[in-house]
């Protein structure tokens, strides 16, 4: 099995001016830009490693490794630490030494990026429950500040290609509005998990590979910003070139050209996210298009039709609500398997047998889901699955399946 | 034969009798007759019994297409047609004075079509108004309707791939809790 992103690290600032959040992320995008860095920056605090100022209170989760900021006339901690004011050799370092931790820590056997996020251990949660950046308008997390996440593949993973996808040291403090930025009208159609008649445009191939891992580390990105729920926007450039924009308080995007025609493919990528205020005008020319068939796009192209790395294979997942399907490209199964988890807890297996499509198919509609923020999460490992019965493909004479042959679908 | 009643009920100017249009096979049957009531919605005409619309599969299915008058003083209609339906597209237009409370009304009138079938949600018009959002709508079926999963679509009532998504999604969603409470049936 290839893992294409088995070296990524995330780092989050907690608590850190935005000067100097502005300077570890140029750092980093430098070194990235040089050698194999592997940290991807986010303003979040459910990364691998946090970067907090040791007279901030925090308490790290088990899985983190934390170091502290020691600043003018700070006592030294004990634990990794850094001092103020933070120079490239000292930060490269402490990151070495927190990689060496995050190895010794042995996570079980999961491929992709390392990125985790926190979840409650209650019966039933949202799985993004925290994801409507709107109504969070104002209750803007103090402690986040400005976060860049400078992607650079893992030198090995990429061992087979000479181009490696590499970050862009520029700045996107301020998300002001660039009028001069005039998308082309989008096609309609975006991507969707199932391969309705053309198998051949259904990415994840692994002739495709380089596309695909840039769009696990934007999965991962894009997911850990929704997560963090504070007002952000968001700039995808490819090849210097400002390619997709997202503003997440207005739930919109607008690219430069329709999603399947992005290619992330061995080219200069990076993602850049920023916190706004919420009266900050928007940086997407509005309405733009629905966030959602960004994600559902991006969801069902990543991770090689693999589980997200946020996801637990043993965890059952069902629909808070239905996918706005009219504005997604769907296949006639993406219907029936919004279905089947629209009205019970599954998991992929589960689902790929409910719906009578692919495991592949299945992960990858349940990977487009979660980043979506539809899924609530059941962790009660003893509920019984749900049957079926009839099987699916009993189920053909019905008339579902007599109107998809009639009408064409 | 078997006959599948599909009801399209909605407020004045939700787009049913545009929807059965875009749906149907055959010419619909429209009655229509002059709109005194500009004001609930800008149009000429207003249907005054109802639409009828059909999909025949094979020579074994038919699927009727209902458009019920969204003006109140035919509610009569709603009732007999009630009875044979087995799924319900319940249309709001989002440009309406207030489309959250016509949603409300029409769920609380048609609700129990749900436990025959299935309902979907279909908002129209959001080119024109585009707001409220779907998450608006989605928020308030969870509240009025907990535990029963219902579809929630923007749509262009003349639009006939979007009417299709709506109207496969209803008989996906139908199909597959009567499925599921086979099973369930089965295993107690
Ligand atoms: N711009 C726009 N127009 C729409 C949309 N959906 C429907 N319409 C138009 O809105 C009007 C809806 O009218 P009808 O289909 O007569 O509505 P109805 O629900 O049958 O209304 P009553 O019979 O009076 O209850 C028509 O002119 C449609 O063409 C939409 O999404 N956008
Ligand atoms: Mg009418």
């Amino acid at each position: 099995m290839v893992s294409m992103t088995k070296a990524r690290h995330s780092l989050g600032l907690v608590g850190l001016s935005p000067i100097e959040c502005a300077k570890i992320a140029m750092f980093i995008e430098t070194e990235a830009e040089a050698a194999g860095c592997p940290w991807l920056v986010l303003h979040s605090d459910s990364c691998d490693a946090l970067i907090v100022p040791s007279d901030v209170e925090f308490t790290a989760d088990p899985y983190q490794v934390l170091i502290r900021l020691v600043r003018y006339n700070g006592a030294p901690t004990g634990g990794l630490a850094i001092t103020a004011p933070v120079n490239a050799p000292d930060l490269i370092d402490i990151l070495s030494q927190a990689q060496e931790q995050l190895g010794k820590r042995q996570v079980p056997a999961q491929a992709g990026p390392s990125l985790r996020v926190k979840m409650e251990d209650m019966e039933t949660v949202p799985a993004n429950d925290h994801y409507d950046a709107r109504s969070y308008f104002g209750a803007q997390a103090s402690h986040m500040t400005n976060g860049s996440a400078a992607l650079k593949a893992d030198p090995y993973a990429y061992a087979s290609h000479e181009e490696h996808l590499s970050s862009q040291p520029s700045a996107m403090a301020t998300p002001a509005p660039q009028p001069a930025f005039q998308p082309f009208p989008g096609s309609q159609a975006s991507h969707s998990p199932q391969p309705a008649h053309n198998p051949a445009t259904h990415a994840g191939h692994d002739a495709h590979g380089e596309f695909c891992a840039a769009w696990d580390q934007i999965a991962v990105a894009l997911y850990s910003i929704v997560q963090n729920s504070a007002p952000a926007v968001a700039e995808i450039r490819i090849e210097n070139l400002d390619m997709i924009r997202i503003d997440f308080r207005f739930r919109a995007y607008n690219s430069r050209i329709p999603l399947e025609h992005v290619s992330a493919n061995g080219s200069r990528i990076a993602i850049r996210s920023t916190l706004v205020e919420a009266f900050r005008p928007p940086i997407v020319n509005l309405p733009g298009e629905s966030l959602d068939k960004l994600f559902w796009f991006i969801g069902s192209q990543a991770f090689h039709g693999m589980g997200a790395p946020w996801m637990k294979p043993e965890d059952r997942y069902r629909l808070r609500r239905w996918p706005n399907f009219t504005e997604l490209n769907h296949a006639v199964a993406d219907m029936r398997a919004a279905a089947a988890i629209g009205n019970c807890f599954l998991n992929a297996a589960e689902l790929s047998a409910a719906a009578g499509i692919t495991p592949e198919a299945a992960t990858r509609t349940l990977n487009a889901y979660s980043l979506m923020g539809l899924l609530e999460i059941q962790t009660d490992r003893t509920a019984a699955p749900v049957v079926f019965a009839p099987p699916p493909e009993r189920a053909s004479g019905g008339l579902f399946s007599k109107l998809r042959s009639k009408l064409g679908l | 034969m078997t006959e599948h009643v599909i009801l399209f009920a909605g407020p004045m100017g939700a787009g049913k009798t545009t929807a059965i249009e875009s749906l149907s096979e055959i010419e619909t049957i429209r009655t229509e007759a002059i709109n005194t009531d500009r004001e609930t919605a800008d149009k000429d005409t207003t249907t005054v019994a109802l639409d009828y619309g059909e999909i025949t599969v094979g020579d074994e299915d038919k699927v009727r297409l209902y458009g019920l008058p969204g003006q109140r003083r035919f509610d009569f209609m709603w009732t007999i047609l009630n009875e044979r339906a087995v799924g319900l597209v319940l249309l709001v237009n989002n440009d309406a004075a207030d489309p959250i409370k016509d949603l409300d009304e029409f769920l609380e009138e048609f609700g129990e079509l749900h436990e025959k079938g299935g309902i979907v949600v279909c908002v129209t018009r959001t080119d024109v108004a585009p707001i409220p959002r779907i998450d608006k709508y989605a928020e308030r079926v969870r509240e009025l309707m907990p535990g029963r999963m219902i579809p929630v679509f923007t749509a262009d009532a003349r639009n006939s791939d979007q009417m299709r998504t709506c109207l496969m999604s209803l008989i996906a969603n139908i199909e597959m809790t009567a499925m599921i409470a086979a099973s369930e049936e089965r295993a107690a």
